[in-house]
């Protein structure tokens, strides 16, 4: 489904990634985990079509189409989803407004009819419960005056209302305490589905005890440098980034 | 109110009178450069609230008629007299000019910082031209370098590391009353060095008369300047500072103004960012009382890319003082990731007192991040509060709130003689009575 | 929410001035010029009483001898020819017979009005959701009234302004001029002189008037300046909430527009005024386009009065608008909330003036400013406190946005506070549209303008919710039509 093949990226005039391969396959859950500096969001920006990274060599396949050549609106009617690692604030815009206005753009981009007021509503009534959110926050202001926890959880509310083919998580297990994380794995896992493939980016492994991958890539320096399965995420957790030889400032 | 022409030929007799003597006055090209000063203010006058400049300031007794050249004074003051006006900067490397000129027996360059060369206006020829600029002047500017006689040329080598402050004392001693002196200062920090100057203007109550002084700057290429005014006028006393700073790439320039004296007092701020990455810092703090009327003016040209400027005033006003904030900000089109902030806080201590404020922005460019903020009012009714419910009386309540309220901005100062000197000068004020039972004056 | 949807597919649907139609229709005109002669035509024709004639005398000579001299006011941030007063028509009517009921309207002014979506037919009226009573102004005459029986069975006089000189002249001499007299400024004294008709109401005592009352104003005519005068009063205890919309036909000259509004409120009276404002801007190379220079003041006369502006500028080459309060009533409120859009070579300078003289009177300004393509976007405000209004409080709040770096934004208010017991509280803020907003929005499916036109109507959103619900609607589709082409 999702075909990365030898992609270098530029920003700023400053090559980041050089040369990844990258194959993800409908149903699959991949993990790409990496040190600071490692290039992970940049990865997951390229995917979304973020302005200023450049790709300068190498292509993204997506379901047979060139990644590449799409704005970011398209990437998302054509089922991409990015689970921002800093979900952005927009101020006096209502979260149903824009939940209603997106589902309803992604839903035409696939030929689907548009939800009147009392299709949206329920449907997103359903899948907020089912998230254990408070529907009071989605009166709110997109994500403005919202928590670390709650900001996630509202990135996964929109996952599951946008029924993207492809979810990038991007380090959404940041700023999450225990039991947050736990709630939002849970609306992970609960989107794994033999039609959806995932790409989840992290730093630590932790995430990864709460959604198990079926392969890892360790991405350092811009590089695959290393690829497994779900094992080499413990390995990695025991001995840090050093055992590939590679020093992590976060660490 | 005179004729504003009546008051114009009055000056120009007045230059016509003096330009002999002045520095400069057998140099064609600065004669000439004198003579368009004259001019200039000759056509714009004495500013009027007609204005928008001068909208909330009326220059009262400048607007009757023309104030005499101050005569100079040669004996009857002692350097113990000036050291007790700033004893925390006594000591320190001073010039002292009394009327508008130099008294080189008052001076003392003992302990000049490595690296600053000083010179009074008439003992360098060389930089009179720079220092009588008149380009974008106002009318007062002009009259001022048409009419100076004497002024600090200070210059800061290259890579000059911070000395001590250079303190600029300013005295007046008037006569009869309705006499002026304008003094030119130049001050310019050179590449890589760094400077601080102290700029304090006293006199006595009495008779009116009109300080007014133009300072022009510039700080070069990563260079930094510390900036500190000090008006304490007498109480008759007009007062009307221009400063005018040109920033370089990477320079800094930090101001901090005390304004509590004169009758009407008006300092004025222009900074223009000619090089990337500059910043300035303006901040000023403003107590007036009895019938006094201050105004603090600031405009801040944004001209290139990636400056900074931030700008905090406060303003303590009792009995019937009137207080006045002014600051532009204005970002060219090419002054893009601008960074500029300014806020404005007043107390109002009695029923008579006022205040206005005209914060503007003026914005070009869009990738900028431009606020400013004012409030005005009276104590915090819930710290006034707080404090008497822990037994202070409310005279007591509100005047230490009134002192940490100058306090906070004092506080900041970073040289420690400065910082001495300006909070006790800010407490003097402090302890001459607030809550509306002054009627004006001071020590 | 159904709303911002509805605005997305508006904005796809329309793409230029919807409203710059001319329609042809019979018209009645004063000879070109300006000069005493001209204002007794005006007043003949409107078969005015002396007292009147006599005030619009007074104020012509004032505008002739005391202002003209010294040509129109200056101070505002805005830049246009010398406007030859002379070269332009004062009055400009659709030719008619007394009406005795809206079916004798003629027909090609009703359609004029329903292609602007106003219906003036009652039935049409009632088939919407809210009963809304429109009085319609044609180049500056009121052409028809609707809902006027319903509203005098509960003694709320609403109607042309002209009726009310007729029919109520006691009011109209006690309170014309009384908030904005025509020694005023400039527009409110040609104005005051030329003026041809506008909308009148009065809401008696303890009367809430059950619907929203509205003037439809539409410039047709060419060469002509419109002048149109409004006055409301709401007596004691009365509520009153009245909209105000325009439109012009799309036209290479400048024409002038210079209303006066005055809103007056007595003891616990509340005026709700709301405008969406959308002359033809001119094109976009800044040919054409309507100048609004508009005086409009309300006077909180009555102790616990309010009056409330809020308005959505989008439209007009230059904009020159202040709507004020004077606050003169203890616990009176004034409140000051507006969205202006400026777009291509469009100009405004607006804001407003709140002058606080009553006890504990209070004040609200929300302002936000969006400037794209070449324009210019000027806030000026006053907040005023006076000696004696005891415990005022001022909140302002000033953003701006900017669309690119070929506009202009500016600040200036006047802060004048002269009682220490005042609270005044100022801010304002310049910032544009963030990256990082614009890439989440496109992230979840939508394309580039309508991302930018839901950050701008988020940004205005403190603006547009205080308007009616019917105004709501309209306001946000043009927030995203006058901004369309400035998305990069």
């Amino acid at each position: 489904m999702l075909e990365i093949k030898n992609l270098h990226v530029t920003v700023g005039g400053k090559e980041i990634l050089h040369g990844i391969n990258l194959s993800l396959d409908e149903g699959q859950v991949h993990a790409v985990m990496g040190p600071n500096g490692s290039g992970k969001s940049t990865l997951a920006y390229v995917l979304a079509g973020r302005d200023g990274y450049e790709v300068t060599r190498g292509e993204i396949v997506f379901d047979g189409k060139d990644l590449n050549a799409m704005t970011p609106e398209e990437r998302a009617h054509a089922g991409v989803f990015l689970a921002f690692q800093y979900p952005v604030e927009i101020p006096g815009v209502s979260g149903l407004n824009f939940l209603k206005s997106a589902l309803n753009e992604v839903r035409k981009g696939r030929g689907e009819s548009e939800l009147d007021a009392v299709e949206f509503l329920k449907l997103m009534r359903e899948r907020v419960s089912e998230l254990k959110m408070d529907e009071a926050l989605l009166k709110r202001p997109v994500n403005v005056g919202f928590s670390g926890g709650e900001k996630k959880r509202n990135e996964i509310l929109q996952m599951s209302l946008l029924e993207p083919r492809l979810a990038v998580l991007d380090e959404t297990d940041s700023g999450l305490d225990i039991d947050a994380l736990r709630i939002v794995a849970e609306g992970v896992n609960s989107l794994r589905s033999p039609k959806r493939a995932m790409l989840v980016i992290t730093h630590y492994q932790r995430l990864l005890s709460y959604i198990v991958p079926d392969k890892v890539h360790i991405l350092a320096g811009g590089k695959i440098i290393a690829e497994g399965g779900k094992e080499l995420a413990l390995e990695l957790e025991e001995k840090g980034y050093a055992m590939f030889g590679v020093t992590d400032e976060a660490a | 109110m005179a004729q504003a022409t009546d008051i114009s030929r009055a000056y120009a007799d007045q230059f016509a009178r003096l330009r002999a003597t002045l520095p400069g006055a057998k140099d064609p090209k600065l004669s000439a450069l004198r003579e368009g000063a004259l001019a200039r203010f000759a056509k714009a006058g004495v500013p009027t609230p007609r204005l928008e400049d001068w909208k909330y300031t009326r220059l009262g007794a400048l607007l009757d008629g023309a104030f005499e050249p101050s005569s100079p004074v040669v004996n009857g003051i002692g350097e113990d007299a000036i050291d007790a006006l700033s004893p925390a900067l006594a000591g320190g490397p001073r010039l002292v000019f009394v009327n508008g000129l130099l008294r080189a027996d008052l001076c003392c360059l003992d302990g000049l910082p490595a690296g600053m060369r000083v010179e009074s206006l008439g003992a360098a020829p060389a930089d009179l031209a720079e220092a009588l600029a008149d380009r974008d002047a106002d009318a007062l500017w002009s009259l001022n370098g048409a009419l100076a006689r004497d002024g600090a040329i200070v210059t800061v080598a290259k890579d000059a590391g911070e000395g001590d402050p250079l303190h600029i004392v300013h005295l007046a001693r008037p006569g009869a009353g309705g006499e002026a002196s304008h003094t030119r200062h130049m001050i310019r920090i050179e590449p890589g060095a760094a400077a601080t100057v102290v700029e304090s203007f006293f006199g006595p109550d009495g008779a009116a008369y009109w300080s007014n002084a133009a300072c022009l700057i510039r700080v070069g290429r990563d260079a930094r300047l510390r900036h500190f005014r000090r008006q304490q006028e007498g109480a008759a006393g007009l007062h009307r500072t221009a400063v005018r700073v040109e920033l370089d790439a990477g320079a800094a320039y930090e101001s901090f103004g005390l304004f509590l004296g004169g009758a009407i007092g008006r300092d004025e701020i222009s900074v223009r960012f000619a090089g990337e990455g500059a910043s300035c810092t303006l901040d000023g703090i403003y107590l007036g009382r009895g019938t006094q009327h201050l105004d603090c003016t600031t405009r801040v040209f944004h001209a290139v890319p990636r400056c900074t400027s931030h700008e905090t005033y406060r303003g303590v006003l009792d009995d019937k003082a009137h207080g006045v904030f002014q600051g532009l900000i204005r970002v060219e089109k090419q002054a893009q990731k601008t960074d500029a902030h300014m806020l404005s806080k007043t107390l109002l201590l009695s029923d008579r007192a006022a205040v206005d404020a005209k914060p503007e922005l003026e914005i070009l460019a869009d990738d900028v991040q431009c606020s400013h903020g004012a409030t005005t009012g009276d104590l915090d009714p819930a710290s006034l509060f707080f404090l008497r419910s822990r037994g202070l009386p409310e005279a007591r309540a509100r005047a230490m709130l009134v002192e940490a309220f100058i306090t906070q901005m004092v506080e900041g100062i970073g040289p420690d003689a400065v910082r001495a000197d300006f909070t006790a000068a800010a407490s003097a004020w402090s302890a001459g009575g607030l809550g509306g039972g002054m009627t004006g004056g001071r020590a | 929410m159904a709303a911002m949807v509805a605005t997305i597919e508006t904005v796809r649907e329309l793409s230029e001035y919807k409203h710059g139609f001319v329609t042809e229709i019979d018209e009645e005109r004063a000879p070109k010029g300006l000069n005493e002669d001209i204002v007794r035509f005006i007043s003949a024709k409107k078969e005015e009483p002396e007292w009147l004639l006599e005030w619009r005398l007074k104020a012509f000579r004032h505008w002739r001898d005391r202002l003209l001299p010294a040509a129109e006011p200056t101070w505002a941030r805005v830049s246009f020819p010398p406007i030859d007063f002379q070269d332009s028509y004062y009055f400009s009517a659709p030719k008619r017979k007394e009406l005795n009921s809206l079916d004798e309207v003629d027909p090609e002014l009703l359609a004029t009005y329903a292609k602007l979506g106003i219906p003036l037919k009652e039935q049409e009226v009632l088939a919407g959701v809210k009963n809304i009573a429109i009085d319609a102004v044609f180049d500056s005459v009121s052409v028809a009234t609707t809902f006027k029986k319903k509203l005098q069975e509960m003694g709320i006089i609403f109607g042309s302004f002209s009726d009310a000189v007729k029919e109520h002249p006691e009011l109209v001499r006690k309170y014309l001029g009384s908030v904005v007299p025509y020694t005023d400024n400039f527009y409110a004294a040609l104005n005051s002189a030329v003026f041809s008709d506008g909308s009148f109401a009065y809401i008696p005592p303890g009367v809430r008037c059950p619907m929203e009352l509205s003037t439809y104003f539409r410039i047709n005519a060419s060469n002509t300046g419109q002048f149109e005068r409004t006055l409301l009063i709401a007596d004691k205890g009365a509520y009153v909430s009245y909209l105000e919309g325009c439109t012009a036909p799309q036209r290479d000259e400048n024409q002038l527009h210079a209303a006066v509004v005055e809103l007056v409120a007595l003891d616990d009276a509340e005026v709700k005024y709301s405008t969406v404002q959308n002359w033809y801007p001119g094109d976009a190379e800044g040919k054409g386009g309507i100048y609004n220079f508009v005086t409009k003041r309300g006077a909180c006369k009555g102790v616990n009065s309010k009056i409330s502006w809020t308005q959505v500028e989008t439209g007009s080459a230059i904009t020159w608008k202040y709507p004020s309060c004077i606050l003169q009533g203890d616990n009176s409120v004034g409140e000051f909330y507006s969205v202006a859009i400026t777009n291509n070579h469009q100009q405004a300078d607006t804001g407003t003036k709140m002058v606080h003289i009553g006890r504990n009177t209070r004040s609200t300004i929300i302002s936000k400013g969006i400037s794209a393509g070449k324009s210019q976007n000027t806030y000026r405000g006053l907040v005023r406190i006076g000696p004696k209004a005891e415990g005022a409080r001022n909140y302002t709040q000033c953003d701006s946005l900017l669309m690119g770096d070929t506009c202009e934004a500016h600040t200036t208010p006047y802060i004048e506070v002269k009682n220490r017991s005042a609270q005044v509280e100022h801010e304002a803020t310049t910032s544009k549209i963030s990256e990082d907003q614009l890439f989440y929005l496109r992230q979840r499916g939508l394309d580039a303008e309508d991302a930018v036109s839901m950050i701008v109507n988020g940004f205005c959103k403190q603006v547009l919710q205080e308007l009616p619900m019917e105004f709501a609607v309209e306001a946000q589709k043009l927030v995203a039509i006058s901004l369309e082409g400035s998305v990069g």
